[in-house]
């Protein structure tokens, strides 16, 4: 009777928590390498001014590694400082050379939900909010330009 | 037997949650704060820096000058909570009571400094930057019951070992968060945090 107790409740238990503690650990590693990746990008453009297209695919290439990442989930959007307040947002183009002291934006989103967040949800949840994608954003001040 | 070690399963993968979260958390901050003090520095004063920043070199040497050029206070603040707001999502109204700014600006004597925490506020001067550790570790002491045994590391090290940064004579913007309170998945922990930056002083070539 024990052994039939054992295989119907506890091995099952004992399966389901170690399969979200893996997929748990898969989320966390893979988002702090995700804001790794929003860091270093937005660290080049904070002490040279400008984002370039090779930059933009060096990132777009190694998010890819970790998730799907499309160009409409990585949002790039420039600003400037106005008494401390990061005002005028707008779309940051390519290649655009930012002055010292502009605010640059930088936001990534996976297209797909986290595997982590499909074994919570019993799948991908009709309520999006209730979804976990991969996302990272990092906000600077150009510190330098390049003449 | 087996609900026990189901029990001890659950604990231990809460508690790893609960501990990634935290860090996590801590993590975004301290990088939050890195990007908040580089913008907080380019707050300049122009017109209480006018002399400062019309002097360009020293004649003898060739070296930038960098002496009488003030941060403003107010808008100094703003951008470095509006930074680290953007990037963490932390409202300045959630942190401003554990945070220590010092704004620190070189004369033709010394250094100028002014070390607030709230409402709170010292003024002073300095001789020479290596004497601005002890400074704020002063105001520190003065500013938050450093005695009680459960607090958390109440003493910045700047110029304390050759591998630690080292003051120069430019302006600095310094924040010190102390005890700010992370929420984990269940558990609440505190966390403290450095970050300066100086004034990336470079003159135009013509």
């Amino acid at each position: 009777m024990s052994k039939i107790y054992s295989f119907i409740i506890i091995i099952p238990l004992i399966a389901m928590l170690l399969f979200k503690g893996v997929f748990f650990y898969e989320y966390d590693t893979k988002q702090r390498y995700i804001k790794d990746l929003a860091d270093s990008t937005a660290y080049v453009v904070k002490v040279t001014g400008v984002l370039s297209q090779n930059e933009y695919n060096r990132l777009k290439a190694n998010l890819n590694k970790y998730r799907t990442f499309n160009d409409a989930g990585i949002i790039l959007k420039k600003g400037v400082y106005i008494d401390g307040e990061i005002t005028a947002l707008q779309p940051y183009i390519m290649g655009t050379r930012l002055q010292k002291g502009d605010a640059f934006v930088l936001f990534v989103q996976s297209s797909n939900v986290a595997n982590y967040s499909k074994v919570e949800n019993g799948g991908v949840s009709p309520d999006d909010s209730k979804n976990l994608y991969f996302k990272a954003k990092a906000v600077c001040r150009v510190e330098y330009t390049w003449e | 037997m087996g609900i026990a070690v189901i029990l001890a399963l659950v604990i231990v993968f809460a508690s790893i949650a609960d501990y990634a979260l935290y860090s996590t958390r801590r993590n975004l901050i301290a990088r939050g704060i890195d990007y908040a003090v580089c913008a907080a520095i380019q707050e300049i004063d122009v017109p209480a820096s006018t002399e400062g920043l019309s002097e360009g070199f020293d004649p003898q040497t060739g070296k930038v000058l960098s002496d009488s050029i003030m941060l403003n206070e107010s808008t100094a603040d703003s951008a470095f909570f509006e930074t680290l707001e953007a990037n963490t999502g932390i409202k300045r109204s959630d942190i401003a009571m554990d945070t220590l700014i010092a704004h620190i600006c070189p004369s033709d004597t010394g250094i100028n400094y002014i070390i607030r925490k709230d409402s709170q506020r010292i003024e002073g001067f300095a001789t020479s930057p290596d004497k601005l550790e002890a400074a704020i570790n002063n105001a520190i002491n003065v500013f938050w019951d450093t005695s009680i045994p459960e607090s958390d590391r109440h003493t910045i090290f700047v110029t304390g070992n050759p591998s630690t940064n080292e003051f120069k004579k430019v302006p600095y913007f310094l924040v010190f968060i102390k005890d700010h309170q992370i929420n984990g998945l269940f558990r609440k922990r505190t966390a403290t945090f450095v970050g300066f930056a100086g004034a990336k002083m470079e003159r135009a070539e013509q």
